[in-house]
């Protein structure tokens, strides 16, 4: 009750705060991508980028408004988190099937089992240092070029090392550097800090599967590993609910990820880019708000992230819980 | 309690338990009604009276009664040879020198009171107890004179020739379908010609078909405990098995289900024999031809089904399907 009353205040103090953003920008705040926190003042240029003078020759300034949209950490999100589950997830399911099925023999399951409830518990920022020290000048120096030198010739996947630019109406194709901070090297630390929730939520679902399946495969010939693809088949919501924690714990991570995306608060495809999160944005911008509508607006994406979540959290644990019963 | 009633002489109690010979046996009509009675009137004065059974209590070897008609059963007529079997779970022992032959063709049905290893002998013939920790085995099975145990035996080929039912339903969350040719699709068979042609002949094998063939794209999760039974049954002889182990296939069920199980393992023990595993007498006398009584992990008396519950040769095993004891 006590938290539901809590929740309910969060929402208020959120909306409430991001009333302006909401009244100005509307909808069209989850769809823009500028992030003008100043208002700019420049001289007027004309479509060939000549400046514009009135009729005493003095230079016509323009005055740009400031302008937010959360289309480019709501990219950063989705991506930094896709890529997070797609690390994590293989790897949460193999080390679940394991505890489950082979550990006990080994007399394992509970020194792992503590193991990950540890690993569970490290604060983020931890994995923030460790990423911004360790991983990212090691994706930069060699994964990076590595996976580029085997992945340039595949076609289609281009677009990961290049990009096209126009600079003064000039259109060419430039490399993209490995700067490291990107979206990859915060999509390998979110992995490695859902790792455990994942694998201890889906070892505790996948040791609920009734014996008398797995069995009832094996007794049919099943090989070790399709008597295991069926435990994972009769825990599916479960373990989709699993997931969902996992997923959950990724879109809202803050400071490791602000740490280690390069914080550019742009759309870049290539998963070697820079990029930005809902949640790296409000830790980075936070704490010192600039004028008029950046602190709503702050407070707009703060909210879009919190309704995010909670619908993740909801959906996993329906599916994790309500499927036991 | 025990030592009160053992005879005390320790050389005597190693020696096997004589039983009467097969051969002189009374034949059920005439002789068993009278000696019934006379027993019913002893039956708890006289502790005594269960020799085998207390020698097994006492952890003594013995020999079980086994009936000619079986203990003769030429090697064509065995399909598989439960041969002076043992098994451990740790350190504890849950068989004995156990000695059945199954024979072909037939219903061969294990009885005994709760925890006397039925289900551990049924489990060894498939090897599902190798998933337990600390199981050791000493003896051997043999299913068409290939070894079961021993170096170099293919569990999963071992599996795939015996099909095997359980206690519980246990369909696969998965269409009713896809449930029956899972045997085949782990096979690597893809085709669907072939495929559907396989678990028509199984539904129609279980006497499924009729009521499923509309909706087999339907979850196998949806149908009736009965149905989800004869559903198991149809997945386990889609790849017409040698050898079919049932693990008390009905106690799960309501009455008018069993009746329908009963009749299948009738229909069906003609093409693939059947172990069956049941607490149930009756059952065991309606569909059994043949029926073993074992005890605290032994073999007690094995004969023909109608021997067995008309005139045993022990009168443990009288009491015992009479429901006096066990
Ligand atoms: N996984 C196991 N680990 C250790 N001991 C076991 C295990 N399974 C069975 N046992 C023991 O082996 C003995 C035989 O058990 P089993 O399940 O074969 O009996 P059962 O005749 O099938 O009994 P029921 O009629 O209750 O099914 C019992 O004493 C039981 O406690
Ligand atoms: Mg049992």
């Amino acid at each position: 009750m006590l938290l539901l009353v809590l929740l309910a205040s969060v929402v208020v103090v959120l909306f409430k705060g991001a009333l302006p953003a909401i009244e100005h920008f509307g909808a069209k705040f989850l769809v823009t991508s500028e992030w003008r926190v100043n208002e700019v003042e420049r001289p007027l240029r004309d479509a060939v980028g000549k400046i514009q003078f009135d009729a005493d020759g003095e230079q016509i300034i323009e005055t740009i408004p400031q302008a937010f949209g959360a289309l480019p950490t709501m990219y950063g999100t989705a991506v930094s988190s896709s890529l997070a589950l797609l690390f994590a997830v293989p790897l949460a399911l193999g080390s679940a099937l394991f505890l489950v099925r082979l550990a006990p023999k080994f007399k394992l399951a509970a020194p792992i089992g503590f193991l990950i409830e540890f690993l569970a518990s490290i604060p983020s920022i931890a994995y923030g240092v460790w990423g911004l020290f360790v991983l990212a000048p090691f994706l930069q120096s060699h994964i990076g070029p590595f996976v580029r030198d085997l992945l340039l010739d595949v076609p289609g996947l281009r677009w990961m090392f290049f990009e096209t630019v126009t600079i003064a109406g000039q259109t060419s194709e430039r490399e993209i550097p490995m700067v490291g901070r990107s979206m990859l090297c915060a999509g390998l630390v979110l992995a490695i800090m859902i790792l455990p929730i994942i694998t201890s939520v889906s070892r505790d679902v996948l040791r609920a599967v009734p014996r008398t399946q797995v069995e009832g495969s094996l007794a049919l010939g099943a090989t070790w590993w399709q008597s295991s693809w069926m435990m994972l088949k009769y825990a599916r919501s479960g373990l989709f609910g699993a997931v969902m924690l996992g997923l959950a714990r990724a879109a809202g991570e803050t400071m490791a990820v602000a740490m280690v995306i390069g914080n550019a608060n742009a759309i870049n495809p290539s998963p070697f880019s820079p990029g930005q999160t809902m949640a790296s944005l409000l830790a980075n911008e936070f704490n010192d708000p600039g004028e008029k509508l950046h602190r709503p607006s702050l407070m707009y994406v703060a909210l879009i992230l919190l309704v995010m979540s909670l619908t993740f959290n909801i959906v996993a644990r329906w599916l994790v819980v309500g499927k036991k019963q | 309690m025990q030592s009160n009633i053992l005879d005390p002489t320790p050389s005597r109690m190693s020696d096997a338990i004589p039983t009467r010979p097969a051969a002189s046996q009374p034949s059920a009509d005439q002789a068993a009604p009278t000696r019934r009675v006379a027993l019913r009137d002893s039956a708890k004065a006289e502790a005594g009276r269960y020799r085998i059974i207390e020698a097994i209590r006492s952890g003594q070897r013995h020999e079980p009664a086994v009936h000619a008609e079986l203990a003769n059963l030429t090697d064509a007529e065995t399909i598989a040879k439960i041969d002076d079997f043992q098994l451990w779970y740790g350190k504890n022992q849950a068989i004995h020198h156990v000695n059945i032959n199954v024979a072909r063709g037939k219903v061969t049905a294990l009885i005994g009171p709760s925890g006397c290893g039925k289900s551990t002998l049924l489990r060894s013939v498939n090897r599902l107890n190798d998933l337990i920790d600390g199981v050791r085995v000493a003896g051997s099975i043999t299913i068409n004179g290939r070894q079961v145990f021993g170096p170099g035996v293919d569990v999963i080929n071992l599996r795939k020739r015996v099909g095997m039912v359980f206690q519980k339903p246990n369909p696969f969350p998965m269409s009713i379908f896809d449930n029956v040719v899972y045997r085949l699709r782990i096979d690597g068979e893809r085709s669907k010609s072939t495929l559907e042609a396989a678990s028509e002949k199984a539904l129609r094998g279980a006497a499924l078909w009729e009521e499923v063939k509309d909706r087999l794209k339907d979850s196998a999760v949806g149908l009736s405990g009965g149905q989800q039974q004869r559903l198991c049954i149809a997945r386990a002889i889609v790849a017409d098995p040698e050898m079919l182990l049932l693990d008390e296939p009905c106690s799960a069920l309501d009455p008018i289900a069993t009746l329908r199980i009963e009749e299948l393992i009738h229909e069906i023990a003609e093409r693939y024999t059947v172990l069956i595993v049941t607490h149930n007498m009756q059952q065991a006398a309606r569909v059994s031809d043949y029926t073993a009584f074992m005890y605290l992990g032994r073999l007690v008396e094995f004969g023909p089904t109608k021997l067995i519950f008309q005139s045993p040769q022990l009168p443990e095993t009288e009491d015992y399907v009479m429901g006096r004891f066990g």
